[in-house]
This record gives C-alpha cells, sequence and structure tokens, in this order.
C-alpha cells in the first residue's frame, strides 16, 4: 500500500512540466532529516497530514489511510531532531487533518466538533 | 483525552469545521461552506469573519493565523487571499505572488485539478510560508516567503532527502514529497504523508 501511494503520487508530481527555478532561490539543505515509524507500533502505515511544532517538540496526527473501528490513530511527539518523545494512543477516531497543541492539552476535530484531549 | 487516551472535553461547535486554529484566545474555523468563524470556549459562533460562500471556493481553502490579531485565508490556486483582522472584524483582500502561482498553474494540464499551495505557515514575525506545487523533486521542495501585502521576500529550494521506499517511475531517485511545512523561529520542517520529516535552517 505505502509503496502504491508513494508511485501514485510521484506519478502526479512528475506529470507536471518544469518549473523554472528563480536565480534569486536561496537553496536548503536538511540539517536533520528522520521518520516517524520508529516512534509507532510496527502495524500501521502511516499519514501524517496534521502537525504542529511547540517550544516543546513537535507533534504529528497519525492516522492510517483508511480510518475504521479496527486501527488505530496516534499523537506522535519528538524533539528538534526527531528522537521520539511519546506516543498516545487515540481512543476514539477524530479528523486527520487537525491538530491543535496548548501546553499539556490536544484539541482535534471530531466531525461535528472539538474534543480537547490532556497529553 | 489524558495519557491513556481518554477524552476529557468535548465542545460541540456550532457548524462543522474543516480546520481551526487558535488566535488572540479564540477559536477560528474554516467550516466545511467556506466561512470563516469565531467560536467561544462553549463552540458558539460569536463572530462571522467571512461569510460563505465566498467566490472560487471550489478550490482548496487554507487558513493560517499571521498573528495574535491577523490570519490568513488562503485560496490555494490563485494566491487570492483575505486577511482578516480578528479584533477590527475587518478583512482585506491581497494577491499573493501572482507570477509564481500563474507559473505554478501554467504546468498542470488540467488547471481544474491543480493544488498549487500544498501547505501554509507563519513565523513570529508574521510572514506567511508557501508550499508550492509544480516543481521537479530534483529542484527541491518549493517555498515561498511572502509578506502581508502579499509580496514575494524570499524563495526557497529544499533539497529533499530520499527514501528507498519512494523509489519508483517518476521518482527514481525516492525524493521524498513534501505535504506539511511549518516554522519554529528559524527551524523549518517540512514533512510527508508517510512520516518522514526534514528539518532546514531558514538564513
Amino acid at each position: 500500500m505505502r509503496g502504491k501511494i508513494a508511485i501514485a503520487l510521484a506519478l502526479a508530481l512528475a506529470s507536471v512540466t518544469e518549473y523554472p527555478l528563480h536565480a534569486q532561490s536561496i537553496k536548503l539543505a536538511p540539517v536533520k532529516d528522520f521518520d516517524l515509524q520508529s516512534c509507532l507500533p510496527a502495524e500501521p502505515v502511516i499519514v501524517s497530514q496534521a502537525f504542529v511544532v511547540t517550544a516543546k517538540g513537535l507533534y504529528f496526527l497519525v492516522s492510517p489511510p483508511y480510518t475504521s473501528a479496527a486501527v488505530s490513530q496516534y499523537i506522535v511527539k519528538t524533539d528538534f531532531n526527531g528522537a521520539c518523545a511519546g506516543t498516545i494512543t487515540l481512543s476514539e477516531h477524530v479528523s486527520p487533518l487537525w491538530l491543535s497543541v496548548n501546553s499539556d492539552t490536544f484539541s482535534v476535530l471530531k466531525r461535528y466538533s472539538t474534543v480537547r484531549l490532556k497529553g | 483525552m489524558d495519557g491513556g487516551g481518554q477524552v476529557i472535553s468535548r465542545v460541540v461547535l456550532g457548524k462543522a469545521a474543516n480546520e481551526m486554529i487558535s488566535a488572540n484566545g479564540q477559536w477560528i474555523g474554516l467550516s466545511n461552506t467556506g466561512s470563516v468563524d469565531a467560536y467561544n470556549s462553549q463552540g458558539a459562533i460569536v463572530k462571522t469573519l467571512l461569510a460563505a460562500p465566498q467566490a472560487l471556493v471550489d478550490q482548496k481553502l487554507l487558513l493560517t493565523p499571521l498573528s495574535d490579531t491577523h490570519i490568513m485565508l488562503l485560496k490555494g490556486r490563485t494566491g487570492q487571499a483575505e486577511i482578516l483582522d480578528i479584533a477590527a472584524g475587518t478583512d482585506k483582500q491581497v494577491l499573493i505572488a501572482p507570477d509564481d502561482f500563474a507559473t505554478a498553474l501554467a504546468t498542470y494540464s488540467n488547471p481544474k485539478q491543480a493544488v498549487i499551495v500544498f501547505s501554509a505557515t507563519s513565523d513570529k514575525s508574521g510572514y506567511a510560508f508557501l508550499s508550492l506545487s509544480g516543481s521537479k523533486l530534483t529542484d527541491g521542495g518549493f517555498i515561498i516567503k511572502v509578506d502581508q501585502a502579499g509580496n514575494v521576500v524570499q524563495h526557497y529550494r529544499c533539497v529533499l532527502p530520499t527514501r528507498k521506499r519512494y523509489a519508483g517511475a517518476g521518482n527514481p531517485e525516492g525524493f521524498m514529497l513534501s505535504s506539511l511545512i511549518r516554522t519554529f523561529g528559524n527551524q523549518l520542517y517540512v514533512t510527508d504523508k508517510q512520516g518522514a520529516v526534514a528539518k532546514y535552517l531558514l538564513p
């Protein structure tokens, strides 16, 4: 599944023509790159569509591509270099698109409501 | 939910929202009809900052805070945006980076399917950062920094890390496919939907 998603996205991106480079662009090389998979149980094919950066670190809302009662969503916290700092398994399904972090509480969206979470 | 995953409180919103932000102590929501509404802590709508339907609402809308008092509603295909002053209840229309948007849009064979802005965020100084589509993966992720008048103040090309699992037709190197961006101080983070994260330092 993960490979199919990557190939489909790559093909979609490859279908566009080349964007002209700006002479004045600043080229940035990554100073660090990492993966969230190491912070999660082995089974999920992860999809992260919401993340927040605070002074305490990075928070990701991780959802499988197809949500159902049988699969879990997670909030993953890392430090600024990607070291795992905690993973919470959500007890119910929420919108995968939005996460807010305020001190030690999280807010997420249900379909018609906002649920405040304490982390 | 607490650390064990239990919900500690629920707030029922007065209108279904696709996206929320917190600004100046208020919840600001982008509804599924395209309106922008301010909610109180009980979820009731206390002010509609921008009514629906909006022009060109058939495209992806992105809501991002610029400061404690200003938020940006970006219409992701054209570069048209509304700068909303939460305190004053006013809004100002701006056109962001029209040349960059037009160039990116022209790269799509079907403009109606184009998603020009992958993600939007801002920094503490009130500048917005937009991750734009239309570039080759080998050239890196294209990000522009714009001021609140819509002027581009900087273009960035972020070299994308590679993963073997992404390699395939159209992406033999296996570059990560940038999806979301966030800033924190001079740190810029780019993620993809499959959990890869790249960190950059803004000059």
